[in-house]
């Protein structure tokens, strides 16, 4: 059973400078889980604390059934990938694979035989004679993934593997990183990336983390789940604005009563929406804030409910979609992201409906009002 | 979640592998630090305490005499006039080489592609030990036989012609001018160097601002080589003040002290004299000379560059 | 419009004037010996310097080398050869544990030993002759591997050290993972890939111990245990006014650097340039 577990992990550097606070993470056999937040939110770090790579903290950190915390890294069973690679630039590909085999006095002919089988599945058994310099970026990548393989770890950690990559090689890798965890089906994976679409392509569950005053309020996690569960129901704020793109609008409001359908609040411009959140703890005339993602505001003809009336700044065509930026917005512009060409200029008005099921609200401390539907 | 666990930082290291851990460095530091600590640093402090002792080196006849070979230095002129030489010797070397080195790597630098080869045959004299540069030049420098003065001669200077060596007049000019001939290409490669650091298009710039080639070197690239020149000046300085091989093997530091370095005369006392007391005395107070002078150099060139 | 007419010609002609000059003054007190070695004593005497030699005459060479030329040579290599090997192990262990590891001495350690490099050796002189004596190395080659091997320390630990720091940090973990304790990293990940911050110390320490004259002056004493430098040093004594053998003697001690040189020119230049490091 390779469950990893975290429990009251904190680091600091130096006496008052937090990098990661209250750390309570369990991460299932299997399951592949990625770290994602914003730089400095000590996303890697929590990661090498996994590898052994990070000491100087508090808390405990399990692997199995036993702690680590005092293990050396090579005696943990788990394997790394790192972002610059961090091949061995005077050692062959074969030699980099077999490295840490023969570090660990495995039979020659057992350190071949799973040289050679790594080298099958990521198809560069061409390579093996070669040195890491004469490799384009995405074949020291595939080797990087090999050295992993080889060591049949129970743990494959990722710091950011694709960050060097060029776009289309990282689209290509990302897909395969896919396959390793499938063809792995028991070994687990945690995955460090600073790209949500990484996140939510490869995730079991992601961990996002925040930085800041953020993280001194509630600690690093700012939420964990199922990528989609991240995206519908966020937790805060935060977790709000940092998944999406463009990122979900935020709209100054204020609550005025809770009814059966929801709580009702009226926005700065004057129109009311209802969201279907449980507001009942909120006193009437309490700032809030509605959240609405782009691709979530559809245009309408004619009168309708839950609408917002806006006149147009300017419009952005990709073709496929459009981005039509609404002056009015408050505090930062109002963004819809409608198929087509938009069917809208500047200077426009235009209309555009937020389907309550698709509308958040935050209350003064940037938390999330319970939906009602999943309560 | 709210509370902070403040129990002891401690993760990664531990159990056999701490011990080996704690111990590594030491373990890798050990054979240098043990090397240093019997070559450099015991002998600096016992050169010290030698220094405080009157002794032939023979036997065990040493006698204790305090202060007294401190005092006999203080007021021996011999040795301040060797200090002194030592200084006329960095003044000169960096009053020599510094102009012609540049000169040189400018040159070089416009010198497309003969410059390689220019720079690999100028650089010959810097492979050349000292004793053998001592000995060819004590040859050339020669009254009668040598090159010097009968290139003089065929030149039509013959009134010139000099005992180079052999006259206290001269002596110690023609030793620092060997000595500016090995060094100059040294400079010069770091010149080069400098100057091939200067941005390409900065220049550009410049020449599309109507600058010309002049100004640009005055006005740009020699600002550039601030730093490298005053890395040149300290190594030139610190360099002279420690000056033996050439000087010993050329003129031994006649004549008549004419050409005596802080080194030669310790030699002297220690190893053709036999008083090795007082010659610990010489070199515990030339190790004060260039200390201070190295420190005084340092910190102003340090000045400098924080006014930079 | 760049730079005027005028000043475009004399740059055309000062570069090469100067630079040809330079070359001269070079290569006129090389060309002097080179040219001497190859004349017979009487021949030193009767013709002008500057004239060409009668013969190639090789009789110079053949005396120096039938001499025991050969052993100072051999002693050379010897004693070069040990001390760049040790050195270089040496300084590289102490420049991983600057780079690589945390104790608490390490900033202070390497700026004491950094220190060394100003040291004039001559303090170190009368004390090290003393201990040489005691431990009963005095006159063998192996008094002088200790004062070569500590001297140039400082210069080559400082140097492996900026070196070391630029290898990547992932390397060292990648190879924690992989299983290797700090001297399986130090030999199996640091030390080959600092090849080339070794060549530079090779070279460096291996021309300045080559051309070395004090320390071999002083703690050796007989033929069978002195390196080149001494070579010249001695025939002198025993040539005494025979400028063209003991010219001969010269020029053979030059020539081993010389045609190291002709194979690596720019890899000496660069190497020799890392005495810029000092002070």
């Amino acid at each position: 059973m390779t469950k990893i577990t975290l429990s009251g992990v904190n680091k600091s550097f130096g006496a008052n400078f937090p990098v990661i606070r209250n750390v309570d993470l369990t991460i299932e056999e299997g399951e592949f889980c990625v770290f994602l937040g914003p730089s400095g939110c000590g996303k890697s770090t929590l990661l090498r604390m996994v590898a052994g790579l990070e000491s100087g903290y508090s808390g405990q950190i399990s692997i199995g059934d036993r702690v680590v915390d005092k293990v050396e890294p090579a005696d943990r069973q788990v394997a790394m990938v790192f972002q610059n690679y961090a091949l061995y630039p005077h050692m062959t590909v074969y030699d980099n694979m077999a490295f840490g085999l023969r570090q660990a006095k495995t039979p020659k002919d057992e350190i071949d035989r799973r040289v050679q089988e790594a080298a099958r599945i990521l198809q560069i058994e061409a390579l093996l004679e070669r040195m890491p310099k004469a490799l384009s970026g995405g074949q020291r990548q595939r080797v990087a993934i090999g050295r992993a393989i080889v060591r049949q770890p129970k743990v494959f950690l990722f710091d950011e593997p694709l960050s060097n990559l060029d776009a289309a090689l990282r689209v290509h890798m990302r897909s395969e990183i896919a396959t390793l965890h499938r063809n792995f089906p028991a070994a687990s994976m945690i995955y460090v990336t600073h790209d949500q679409t990484e996140a939510m392509a490869l995730a079991d569950k992601i961990v996002l983390l925040h930085a800041g005053k953020d993280m001194l309020k509630h600690g690093s996690i700012a939420q964990v789940g199922k990528p989609l569960d991240l995206y519908h129901r966020p937790r805060n704020l935060f977790v709000a604005g940092f998944l999406g793109s463009p990122t979900m609008n935020f709209l100054e409001a204020t609550f005025v009563a809770q009814e059966p359908a929801g709580a009702r609040v009226v926005l700065k411009s004057g129109e009311e929406l209802v969201v279907p959140v449980d507001g009942s703890a909120l006193a009437a005339g309490a700032p809030v804030t509605l959240g609405v993602r782009p691709e979530h505001l559809a245009p309408v003809v004619g009168p309708a409910p839950q609408t917002l009336t806006r006149k147009v700044a300017a419009v952005e065509h990709f073709g496929e979609y459009s981005f039509v930026y609404l002056e009015g917005g408050t505090p930062a512009p109002l963004i819809a992201k409608v198929p087509g060409d938009g069917g809208v200029k500047a200077s426009d008005s235009a209309t555009y409906s937020a389907p309550a099921d698709c509308c958040h609200l935050f209350d003064a401390d940037g938390i999330a009002l319970t939906h009602l539907t999943n309560t | 979640m709210t509370d902070i666990s403040t129990r002891p930082a401690d993760g990664g290291a531990g159990g056999t592998a701490l011990s080996l851990k704690t111990f590594a460095p030491a373990i890798f530091l050990a054979p240098a630090v043990l090397l240093l600590a019997v070559y450099l640093l015991y002998p600096l402090v016992d050169s010290f305490r030698l220094s405080l002792f009157d002794w032939n080196g023979l036997g065990s006849d040493a006698r204790f005499v305090g202060l007294d070979n401190w005092k006999k230095l203080a007021t021996d002129a011999l040795f301040w006039e060797a200090a002194w030489n030592n200084i006329l010797l960095a003044f000169f070397s960096v009053l020599v080489q510094m102009p012609i080195a540049l000169v040189l790597a400018v040159v070089l630098d416009n010198a497309g592609k003969g410059s390689r080869i220019l720079k690999i045959l100028y650089f010959l004299p810097l492979l050349m030990s000292s004793v053998a540069l001592g000995v060819l030049f004590k040859y050339f420098y020669d009254v009668t036989f040598g090159p010097l003065n009968a290139l003089l001669d065929f030149v039509g200077l013959g009134y010139l012609a000099q005992d180079w060596l052999g006259d206290t007049r001269f002596a110690l000019g023609a030793v620092i001018a060997v000595v500016c001939w090995q060094y100059i290409p040294f400079y010069m490669v770091l010149f080069m160097a400098g100057l091939a650091s200067f941005p390409a298009d900065i220049s550009e710039a410049a020449k599309l601002d109507g600058a010309s080639e002049a100004t640009i070197f005055w006005k740009m690239k020699l600002p550039h080589l601030k730093g490298t020149l005053r890395t040149a000046i300290v190594l030139s300085v610190i360099g002279a003040l420690r000056y033996f091989d050439l000087i010993y093997v050329m003129t031994g530091g006649g004549p008549e002290g004419a050409s005596e370095l802080m080194a030669t005369y310790m030699y002297r006392n220690v190893f053709s004299s036999f008083q090795l007391g007082y010659g610990s005395t010489v070199a515990s107070g030339m190790f004060i000379v260039v200390i201070l002078i190295a420190s005084v150099l340092m910190r102003l060139s340090k000045r400098y560059e924080t006014e930079v | 419009m760049a730079s005027s007419p005028a000043a475009r010609v004399t740059g055309r002609i000062a570069v090469p004037v100067l630079g040809l000059f330079w070359l001269a003054v070079t290569t006129v007190p090389f060309l002097f010996m080179v040219m001497t070695s190859f004349k017979s004593q009487q021949e030193s005497f009767s013709s002008s310097v500057w004239a060409l030699p009668k013969a190639l005459d090789l009789v110079n060479y053949e005396s120096v080398l039938e001499g025991p030329f050969l052993t100072y040579f051999k002693n050379s290599v010897m004693v070069v050869v040990i001390s760049v090997i040790l050195i270089m192990l040496i300084s590289a262990m102490a420049a991983f544990a600057f780079a690589r590891m945390r104790f608490r001495l390490n900033d202070a350690l390497f700026g004491l030993i950094v220190a060394g490099m100003i040291v004039p050796i001559h303090i170190t002189l009368v004390p090290i002759y003393l201990l040489t004596r005691q431990l009963g190395l005095y006159d063998s080659q192996f008094a002088l591997i200790g004062p070569y091997v500590a001297t140039s320390l400082p210069i080559s630990v400082f140097i492996l050290t900026e070196f070391m720091r630029q290898i990547p940090k992932e390397l060292e973990e990648a190879a924690r993972l992989d299983g290797c304790g700090p001297f399986a990293i130090f030999f199996k990940v640091f030390l080959p890939l600092s090849g080339p911050g070794l060549s530079t110390i090779a070279i460096y320490n291996g021309i300045m111990l080559w051309n070395e004259f004090i320390f071999a002056y002083v703690l050796t004493s007989s033929t069978s245990t002195r390196t080149l430098p001494l070579a010249i040093w001695d025939y002198q004594g025993q040539y005494t006014s025979n400028i063209p053998a003991i010219l001969a003697v010269v020029t053979l001690t030059s020539l081993p650097l010389v045609v190291a040189y002709a194979f690596g020119q720019e890899k000496i230049v660069k190497g020799m340039m890392a005495g810029s490091l000092k002070g």
